[in-house]
């Protein structure tokens, strides 16, 4: 639900706290708002200063903060509004309900079925984020699936988006047997098909992953991305490898949508740079393009390119001594010495980069590819921005703050895949030292936090948690001394983020003249026990002094 | 392998940047009147000559996402369902690999309906690979790229040294490939006969010799594998390949009748086979 204010001279608001996230005016007890803009904040006093006479009491019990800034999620966040979710953790949806988190095969097959008895006969069943890692029972077959359904097509997708789960009708469907030669396909112990199809082998149920994979990228999708964002309280998110900028059809219906009073959501549109699209697509040129058509709430400041895979995955291109157990398999999803070149305009025309690199080579690459850059271009304020940059190391972290980079560290790790950095993929040191707060704080390095939304459920009350806590779902504290303040946190997940994205002047602080972005809590993430942070409730957003209500 | 008679055969072009990927596939635009899908997957500019595939009636297609962690569609897969789809197919796909990829993963993409693999061809640069080899950002990629081949195409002898060469025969010889200098090697005969499995494979360069690529179904035991290879004509007489053992994958390396196993992490391949014809 949205609102817009009334009275052309502005509206005051008035609150139990108001955290502004400026050091100037840290905190506050009222808001004068015009023209979607900060007027005044300070007491009520300070704010009829104005001559405004309307006084809005609808927050006097509320805390209010200066609007959460994600730097670092994708629009497919809102997918889960169109694909039943299968998750081990639970997620909001856009409607405000939560989904039922599935913690064993059984619970998986008992949910599916109650998803098969509301569908039309001949229906695919699909589903997504399936997330067996956590698991202690078997591992899902086609014939967990077959106690599902045996007449109807049936795919699930798993959370890693590499795997996915079919039932016998579907294999029988696309007659995947025994002899077929596919690589990508699980078998059992004596050779027949398992129902896993790993990869490309996901395509082999044509029909079936089509449907799947469009899902997510249809015309709700946007606003289905919003209302994700609006439920976690975030006021201003990144599309972090965007596509919008690469055809005018795109632009023009993103333009439309955000241009609506009621869509809740300031999104910076990152465009991909990865693939190869660089030189082929004229990328750049597209950019440039879209900026001149953009609006408040809709902006193309930065670009992204991915350097490498997931650590969880394996495919993190980690420094010596690499992975704890078992072989890795790093993956340059760019080629190391194109990275410059590929770079360099984007530079030159002074558009921010964020750079996916969660290993530690990957992070030597772009910070090597930066400082040449700088060499040829002084452009000072590039903020070129190392994203996840979950293993960098503390020389790496140095260096970068002294070419003016930034960091986005994914701390949500610290949490859904803590114990298994800890145990299984880098051992305790390096999880210790995983997205260093900390020691970035101590070094001087610039950073804010993400939730790589879908990848993990949007929002800052959970980074924060994490960043301050940093505890696994094991019980155990993961790096106590790279622990942060939750007023650190908080300025992580607002100022700082704004900042790496090149938009503090517009938002990421309640700082008069910025745009009256607002998170509306019941709590004050400051006063609760830092374990509670994340459980603090989300009443709604404010996004350029119009309110949106959380269902 | 199995594969339906009107199934439309791919060859994966792999190898490491700046080896020559582009340049084998303008020249095979140019010996075929086939019609020819190329699919592109690299950085930087495309470099498929269009006039070479207009006068063929072939068509190139720039996939515009890489693996991107969190996004799906717009992959390699999609664009090969959308060829399936299409009323008239091609002769043909080559698909070229980024210089970053595992040809074995972009090569799974040959088995989606309507497809089968012909050979996943990957380049070797005689005059970078013992540097590219031994680099510590790549070096890594580089090896999983030549042993995911069926064929090893060496390019760039005439540039390179001696010592060069020499250095990269050794890093080939120890692949379960067979390895062919670029001059003698067809890409055109070459996704003609592999479709049949036991024809010789062009410009052998140690003789006569033919491959092929034996893929085995998954074995619960050693024994069971020893089974299959002691089954073998007599003029096989090497064979190199990973298989899965129960849930273990195992590299097999035959020289004649002698057989050393050992564990790796690395996905099944199958495994060639040698004939010394
Ligand atoms: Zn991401």
């Amino acid at each position: 639900m949205s609102t817009s204010p009334t009275g052309s001279n502005g509206v005051i608001y008035t609150a139990r706290l108001i955290r502004t996230a400026n050091p100037s005016n840290r905190t506050a007890t009222a808001i004068a708002i015009r023209d979607g803009r900060v007027l005044a904040v300070g007491t009520l006093e300070d704010c009829q200063a104005w001559g405004i006479t309307e006084v809005n009491t609808q927050f006097a019990d509320k805390v209010l903060t200066a609007g959460f800034v994600e730097a670092h999620a994708h629009i497919s966040a809102g997918m889960f509004a169109e694909i039943p979710y299968l998750g081990f953790f639970p997620r909001k949806l856009p409607d405000g309900s939560m989904t039922t988190a599935i913690k064993s095969t059984d619970e998986l097959v008992a949910y599916l079925r109650t998803i098969d008895a509301t569908l039309p006969d001949g229906e695919p069943l699909l589903a997504a984020g399936f997330d067996p890692i956590y698991f202690t029972t078997e591992r899902l077959t086609c014939h967990h699936l077959d106690e599902v359904s045996t007449t109807r097509p049936i795919l699930v997708l798993h959370a890693s988006a590499h795997l996915a789960t079919v039932n016998s009708f579907v294999l029988k469907k696309y007659d995947i047997t025994k002899d077929h030669p596919a690589p990508g396909l699980g078998r059992d112990d004596i050779g027949e098909p398992n129902g896993e199809l790993r990869e490309a082998g996901m395509a082999l149920a044509k029909e079936e992953y089509r449907a799947i994979t469009a899902r997510g990228f249809g015309p709700h999708t946007m606003l289905n991305f919003a209302a994700t964002m609006r439920n976690a309280g975030i006021t201003t998110s990144s599309d972090l490898a965007s596509t919008i900028s690469i055809n005018d059809d795109a632009i023009a219906s993103a333009t439309a949508i955000t241009s609506e009073e009621s869509f809740p959501l300031r999104v910076v549109a990152a465009t991909s740079i990865a693939g190869g699209a660089a030189g082929k697509k004229n990328v750049l040129e597209r950019v440039q393009h879209a900026r001149t058509l953009s609006n408040d709430k809709l902006m193309y400041p930065i670009i992204k390119l991915v350097l490498d895979g997931s650590i969880q995955g394996f495919t993190a291109t980690v420094d010596w001594p690499g992975y704890i157990t078992g072989e890795g398999h790093p993956l340059f999803l760019a080629p190391p010495e194109q990275v410059l070149d590929m770079l360099r305009p984007f530079h030159m025309a002074n558009i921010g980069i964020h750079c996916h690199c969660n290993g530690n080579i990957a992070a030597s690459v772009f910070i090597d590819a930066i400082e040449q850059l700088l060499i040829e271009h002084p452009w000072l304020d590039h903020r070129h921005t190392i994203t996840h940059a979950q293993l960098m190391t503390h020389a790496q972290m140095r260096k970068a703050k002294n070419l003016g980079m930034c960091a986005n560290f994914f701390v949500n790790h610290m949490w859904y895949w803590g114990d298994q950095h800890h145990d299984i993929t880098v051992g305790p040191d390096r999880a210790n030292g995983l997205n260093p707060c900390a020691t970035a704080d101590r070094i001087g390095l610039p950073y804010s936090f993400h939730s790589d939304a879908p990848v993990t459920p949007p929002g800052h009350l959970h980074t924060m948690w994490a960043a301050v806590n940093r505890i696994a779902p094991s019980g155990r504290t993961i790096g106590e001394s790279e622990r942060i303040s939750i007023d650190r946190a908080f300025h992580a997940a607002t100022i700082d983020a704004a900042y790496q994205m090149h938009i503090d002047h517009l938002v990421g602080s309640l700082e008069v003249g910025k745009f009256a972005d607002i998170t509306v809590l019941d709590e004050d993430p400051y006063a609760v026990d830092a374990s509670a942070i994340r459980d603090i409730n989300v009443w709604g957003t404010m996004v350029g002094g119009v309110i949106h209500k959380n269902p | 392998m199995i594969h339906r008679p009107d199934s439309v055969p791919v060859v994966v072009v792999g190898g490491y940047l700046g080896s020559g990927k582009t340049t084998l596939i303008n020249e095979l635009l140019t010996q075929t009147s086939r019609k020819i899908a190329v699919i592109v997957n690299d950085f930087g500019s495309v470099n498929i000559d269009a006039s070479l595939i207009a006068s063929v009636n072939s068509d190139t297609i720039e996939l515009t996402n890489g693996c991107v962690c969190c996004a799906l569609g717009g992959t390699l897969a999609d664009t090969m369902l959308e060829i399936s789809d299409r009323e008239i197919l091609p002769d043909l796909v080559v698909i070229e690999a980024s210089g970053v990829s595992d040809p074995a993963s972009v090569s799974a993409n040959a088995y989606l309906g309507g497809f089968h693999l012909s050979a996943t061809v990957v380049l070797v640069d005689a005059v970078n690979a013992s540097r590219t080899a031994t680099n510590d950002l790549v070096g890594q990629t580089f090896s999983r790229q030549i042993n995911s081949a069926h064929v090893l195409v060496l390019t760039k002898r005439d540039a390179a040294t001696a010592a060069e060469i020499a250095a990269c025969m050794t890093i080939v010889q120890q692949a379960s490939a067979p390895a062919v200098f670029r001059e003698d090697f067809s890409l055109e005969s070459l996704s003609e006969t592999a479709a049949t499995p036991n024809a010789s494979l062009p410009g052998e360069h140690e003789g006569n010799f033919s491959s092929e690529i034996l893929h085995l179904p998954p074995l619960s035991s050693v024994e069971q594998l020893e089974n299959h290879l002691n089954g073998l004509p007599k003029h096989a007489v090497r064979a190199k390949g990973i298989v899965r053992i129960g849930e273990q994958s195992v590299l097999v390396q035959r020289v004649g009748t002698h057989t050393v196993l050992s564990a790796t992490s690395l996905a099944p391949t199958g495994i060639v086979v040698i004939y010394a014809d």
